[in-house]
């Protein structure tokens, strides 16, 4: 309960701190156009699912005429629910692979257009009761991959691997983690595991929030997941890139770029070269690059995005 | 006039009989049409797997001074030193042919000079680990004069000077094809697509360009089941990894773990719901008085209602933290609950008889209720003592010390509990009608004949019931293979290789689930699912046919009447 209160605390202390420097008050506030109506289908991540549906209901207010489906099972889904045309807006938690460009492109001639749309960090949960602090990227690839490929020389299998001593010295570590078809999985795997395999033995959930639930109940336990899942019973980690000190994982250093495990939420659009974005999808940006917009980021746990990035992406879409 | 409307009426009749006949038998026939067609189409996604590679000739045209392929893949041997290593590690006897380097460079293909491609890999990335011998091929004796190798996939050309050309997927150990290449006998540069769909040959002034037809080479029995050594693996494993993430990684597909998982989870759930299901059905059609049995049966029955996703929410959020917190108890338990009950009935048989005779036989279960649940919550109160007495205060570290078995919170124990809820209802459902349909004159006859109602039941009624017993069982086992959600939500699904039951597992059905929005249509990874989907279907006719012979033969032998 306290820890609860000690993270709402931090929150709005960091809201307070966070609004004025990135930026908000320079966006423009959101001046709804009239008359629109339709719909429109978002497919994709999880981590961005709630923030979707807080745009989706928000923008459904201006635009009452306007409803907007949210599906979110995971960033995997978004390329090829673009593609079969099932959705257009496909929000990732991850950059599209090779792949799934070429995927797109084998069937429209052109690539889709990523979109930036939040910033995120990728935090590591343990245990409240846990004692530990902070981690390097080296010792969470010796955790969570079979393959070692950042160069860890063993496996971590005991809390005591990772420095920890009394009753915990003998504990087993048990990682929990995401399904294949997250984009937080994939970002994990390419920054934390040198692209490496991970361990069968990693719990692989189906939802962000599985992942901090199944930690918060298990003591030996440990998960990464979207900040913005983080609830009571478990603890983010500091983690260090192996070269500076440990950094913790807040919206500041998210925001600044200190935080390694720091990336911009996507929201992908199926754009013809040289043509408009769909009327409504142009409205759905136009809010989110809002100052109201951008609101909700915060209000999710999330970091808004710069303020020049913004101007630039309008400017790119023709907002 | 009223003869006339009789044969009205009739007529009416056999229409109405004419249209229900019809309409039930469509419907049955569109039952039937709909499981062949969905087979049909699941064999259709499947087929494009077994399709043979093949390779044609294109054109040809006069060699220019950029690369053979634009974006294409010419040789890239290993470095001397690594040869050299391998050798001084005795790997690599024999003098080494043409080399190619495979998946970034974690791996390498060498041909020897007597025809064999020997595929040596990295088996960690940290330094000091030496590479070992992955596998070998047996080229039958192709005297190689030009290896080349696809960026993406491990498929390999291996071109002899004479123009004889095999491509082989070296993960999968499959021989895509081996041919006499035409035009391409003293080739003097060999480049490969990096899409591997062409494949370009220079001998002199002109290069001769082929097609690739090979669009699932990484399939093959061995890929599927067998286990098969990967670059950075510290062995060879049958591992599934769907979704590659570096350059030159290739999913790995291998099934096995898959099917293993979803026995284990079929198995585990039957241990917890065979037992109690038939016991259950046992004493309510054969003991218990009739109004408690018009509560109990729907009781149980409507435990079916409870939507499978629930409970393996329940199970993976409530139940698992508590089956860890309390391990020794729980495992205790069953034990615990065997000789409380026996205890508390030689009591009970121990009273004076006018105590006993109080309480109808039929409806003394009742007062066992509180005896079970007493045992219950004594066995699970009392796991700590347990614990310190026996494990020395912390079982799953003892389960580490003795067994090696580090201890999973979402293991297979928690999925049988939840899955062996919900199978029971129907092992318990149908074992009762089963039991409960014996002709009344058989059990009566044995009675009169002065047969125990133990003698009865062992001896007539249970033979006559047991096909009933039996198809009740599997249809249980059934519905557990399929089963996903439970699975889904309930384990960590960790594809591994084990049976114990404090590990994790991931099955068929509950990989479906969540990989199948994400594989991209017409990919390997799709057909791959497409195949699971196919076993899934494969495994539960076989169980459903061998259950449908062994009734019949059952029933035969213990014909009522």
């Amino acid at each position: 309960m306290r820890a609860r209160r000690a993270w709402r605390l931090t929150c709005l202390l960091l809201a307070l701190v966070a609004v004025p420097a990135l930026g908000d008050r320079t966006l423009p506030p959101y001046e709804p156009a009239s008359g629109l109506v339709g719909s429109l289908g978002s497919a994709g991540s999880d981590t961005l699912a709630n923030l979707m549906s807080l745009w989706a209901r928000a923008f459904g207010a201006y635009h009452p005429a306007v409803t907007v489906e949210v599906q979110a099972a995971g960033s995997a889904t978004a390329p090829p629910a673009l593609a079969e045309g099932t959705a257009e807006l496909g929000p990732m938690s991850r950059a599209m692979s090779g792949r799934e460009v070429d995927a797109f492109r084998e069937r429209f001639g052109y690539p889709p257009t990523a979109v930036p749309v939040a910033v995120d960090a990728v935090a590591v949960f343990v245990h409240q009761d846990n004692p530990l602090r902070a981690l390097s990227l080296a010792e969470l690839d010796a955790v969570f991959s079979i393959t070692r490929r950042c160069g860890t020389p063993r496996r971590f299998t005991h809390w005591g691997d990772l420095g920890l001593g009394g009753s915990w010295r003998r504990r087993p570590v048990v990682a929990y983690g995401r399904n294949t078809a997250s984009g937080t999985h994939s970002y994990f795997r390419s920054e934390v595991l040198c692209e490496g395999d991970f361990h069968p033995l990693v719990n692989e959930l189906p939802g962000s929030a599985s992942v901090v639930q199944a930690v918060g109940a298990s003591p030996g336990a440990i998960g990464y997941s979207s900040l913005g899942y983080q609830s009571a019973g478990v603890r983010p980690l500091a983690i260090s890139d192996g070269a500076g000190p440990a950094v913790a994982p807040t919206a500041e250093n998210a925001g600044s770029g200190r935080y390694p495990l720091a990336r911009y939420l996507y929201t992908y659009v199926n754009r013809p070269p040289g043509r408009p974005l769909a009327v409504l999808e142009r409205e759905f940006f136009r809010f989110i690059y809002s100052r109201e917009g951008q609101r909700l980021v915060l209000q999710d746990g999330y970091v808004p995005l710069p303020a020049a990035l913004i101007a630039e992406q309008r400017e790119a879409l023709g907002l | 006039m009223s003869r006339l409307a009789g044969i009205r009426v009739d007529r009416r009749r056999r229409w109405v009989d004419r249209a229900t006949s019809a309409l039930v038998g469509a419907a049955g026939v569109g039952v039937l049409g709909t499981i062949l067609l969905m087979l049909l189409y699941l064999f259709w996604e499947v087929t494009p797997l077994l399709q043979p590679a093949a390779i044609s000739y294109s054109h040809s045209e006069a060699a220019g001074d950029g690369a053979l392929l634009p974006g294409g893949r010419g040789p890239d041997p290993a470095s001397p030193a690594l040869l050299a290593g391998l050798e001084t590690a005795g790997l690599l006897a024999r003098p080494a042919g043409p080399s190619v380097r495979l998946a970034g460079g974690r791996a390498v293909l060498v041909a020897t000079g007597d025809g064999e491609l020997l595929e040596f890999g990295r088996t960690s990335a940290a330094p000091d680990r030496p590479w070992a011998l992955f596998r070998r091929l047996d080229s039958g004796g192709l005297p190689v004069r030009w290896l080349v190798a696809e960026p993406q996939r491990a498929v390999v050309f291996a071109l002899a000077a004479d123009g004889r050309l095999q491509a082989w997927h070296t993960a999968a150990e499959r021989r895509l094809f081996a041919t006499r290449l035409p035009r391409a006998a003293g080739a003097e540069a060999v480049a490969v697509a990096a899409d591997g769909t062409a494949f370009a040959v220079r001998v002199g002034e002109t290069v001769h360009h082929y097609r690739v037809r090979n669009p699932h080479p990484e399939v093959s029995f061995t890929s599927l089941w067998a286990s098969a050594w990967h670059p950075d693996y510290p062995a060879p494993a049958r591992v599934w990894q769907s979704s590659p993430a570096g350059a030159g990684d290739e999913p790995k597909l291998n099934l096995a773990p898959l099917a293993l998982g979803t026995f284990k989870a079929a198995l585990y759930s039957m241990l917890f719901a065979a037992p109690l299901g038939v016991l259950a059905a046992v004493y309510t059609a054969y003991f218990m008085a009739r109004p408690l049995r018009r509560v109990v049966k729907p009781g149980i029955e409507l435990m079916e209602a409870v939507p499978t996703v629930v409970l393996g929410f329940i199970a993976g959020l409530w139940l698992a933290p508590r089956v860890e917190h309390a391990l020794a108890g729980v495992l205790a338990a069953p034990l615990v609950l065997v000789a409380g009950v026996v205890a508390v009935g030689a009591l009970w048989s121990s009273l004076p008889g006018r105590w006993r005779r109080r309480v109808p036989l039929g409806y003394r279960p009742l007062l066992m209720l509180p005896v079970v649940a007493l045992l219950a919550w004594a066995s699970v109160a009392a796991s700590p003592l347990i614990e310190t007495a026996c494990f020395g205060g912390d079982v799953s570290g003892w389960l580490e010390r003795e067994f090696g078995i580090a201890y999973q919170q979402r293991n297979a124990l928690v999925v049988g509990m939840a899955m062996g809820f919900a199978v029971l209802p129907t092992v318990f459902s149908i074992t009762e009608d089963a039991i409960f349909s014996v002709p009344r004159g058989l059990s009566d006859g044995s009675l009169a004949l002065g047969a125990t109602r133990w003698q009865t039941l062992t001896g007539v009624v249970l033979p006559t019931a047991s096909p009933g017993i039996f198809s009740a069982l599997m249809i249980g086992l059934g519905r557990a293979i399929g089963e996903t959600m439970i699975v889904l939500m309930a384990t960590g699904n960790t594809p591994i290789l084990d049976v114990d039951p404090f590990t994790g597992l991931r099955s068929l059905s509950a990989n479906i689930a969540m990989e199948a929005p994400e594989s991209i249509v017409g990919s390997t990874h799709f057909r791959v699912l497409f195949l699971a989907a196919l076993l899934l279907f494969a495994f539960t006719f076989v169980i459903n046919t061998l259950a449908e012979l062994v009734r019949q033969r059952l029933r035969y032998r213990y014909a009522a009447g």
